[in-house]
């Protein structure tokens, strides 16, 4: 083995300049030919985004053609074949009233009954004032000497 | 971190100024990068592939860019494992072990048509080949970039101390192989 001043001398002769080098204008085309591919890239994934929207569209088509027919044909068609749909809606309706009433405890419904059968005595003043809105003289003197 | 990467990295992000930034990252850094890959690949058409993949993958992850570290060291990695990951790749296509893998870079060697260095340079890199992965990253980076340590161990992802011995180590082997030309 060689000694050591052998070795630093083969390794300086060897330099640290690396001993490669490039085809003529590399780094001059190099930009141009890195921006292009990123273009490429670019513009693959905008194509991909298309192509699956133009994967979706006739899907997107079948599905918007079902809920048409859906609405204008199969609903209207069941309503009235079926008229048990329309009397279920009614039938709901009067449950709802049920439940409603159901809220209500025994003591206010039996007072809202009782305060509708009241009736206010007539005094001859009201009486006076409906008679003199509703009906002319003629009238009242034709029906006091009948 | 340079005002002039602040910037670039800025515009990068910046849909408007996005391609104008990142042809100025280009013209800044891929000489830089280039040596680096074309130290571990060896070829100058591997390494224009590399290279490009390097700098495909920056433009594609400048958003997850957290600035932790500056953009060339950042670049560096990622030019550092394309490089690895190619020659990896290379490994398990063909089936080859690492020392296969060494004795094909050194056919490249021998083969290049843009390698032009004398004897010494030539046994120089057949020396460097020889080494493990990692120590011959590490002679790269020192001998030839004269890389700080604190910065290769950024980008290594290795403690200063480790990264020092594997330098005294790769060194020792250089050596040893270079005593042998005559």
């Amino acid at each position: 083995m060689e000694n050591q001043d052998d070795i630093n001398r083969k390794l300086v002769e060897a330099g640290k300049d690396l001993p490669f080098r490039v085809p003529r204008n590399y780094f001059i085309d190099f930009p141009a030919r890195m921006e292009a591919l990123i273009e490429g890239e670019e513009e693959k994934k905008k194509g991909v985004k298309l192509r699956l929207f133009d994967y979706l569209k006739p899907a997107l088509g079948i599905a918007a053609a079902f809920a048409s027919v859906f609405l204008l044909v199969y609903w209207p068609i069941k309503l009235v074949t079926n008229p048990a749909l329309l009397s279920s809606s009614q039938a709901r309706e009067s449950e709802q009233i049920i439940n409603l009433v159901e809220h209500v405890d025994d003591h206010t419904f039996l007072s809202l009954l009782e305060s509708e059968n009241k009736s206010e005595p007539l005094d001859d003043e009201i009486l006076e004032r409906y008679i003199s809105a509703n009906y002319s003289d003629l009238d009242i003197l034709m029906e006091t000497h009948k | 971190m340079p005002h002039a990467e602040q910037e670039i990295i800025r515009n990068l992000r910046q849909e408007s100024s996005r391609n104008e930034a990142f042809k100025e990252l280009v013209l800044r850094y891929q000489e830089r990068l280039y040596w680096h890959i074309r130290k571990i690949v060896i070829s100058h058409e591997d390494a224009d592939d590399v290279l490009q993949n390097t700098l495909m993958k920056a433009w594609k992850n400048i958003g997850s860019f957290r600035e932790e570290s500056s953009l060339f060291t950042w670049l560096y990695r990622i030019a550092t494992n394309e490089s690895l990951t190619f020659i990896n790749s290379r490994k398990r296509h063909s089936l080859l072990s690492i020392d296969e893998v060494n004795e094909v870079l050194k056919n490249k060697l021998e083969t290049d048509e843009y390698f032009d260095g004398n004897e010494i340079q030539k046994k120089l890199q057949q020396a460097i080949l020889s080494l493990p992965e990692k120590q011959r990253l590490v002679f790269n980076m020192r001998y030839f970039e004269e890389m700080p340590y604190q910065q290769m161990s950024e980008i290594l992802n290795t403690s200063v101390g480790a990264l020092k011995a594997s330098f005294h180590h790769a060194t020792k082997k250089v050596e040893e192989y270079i005593s042998t030309f005559e």
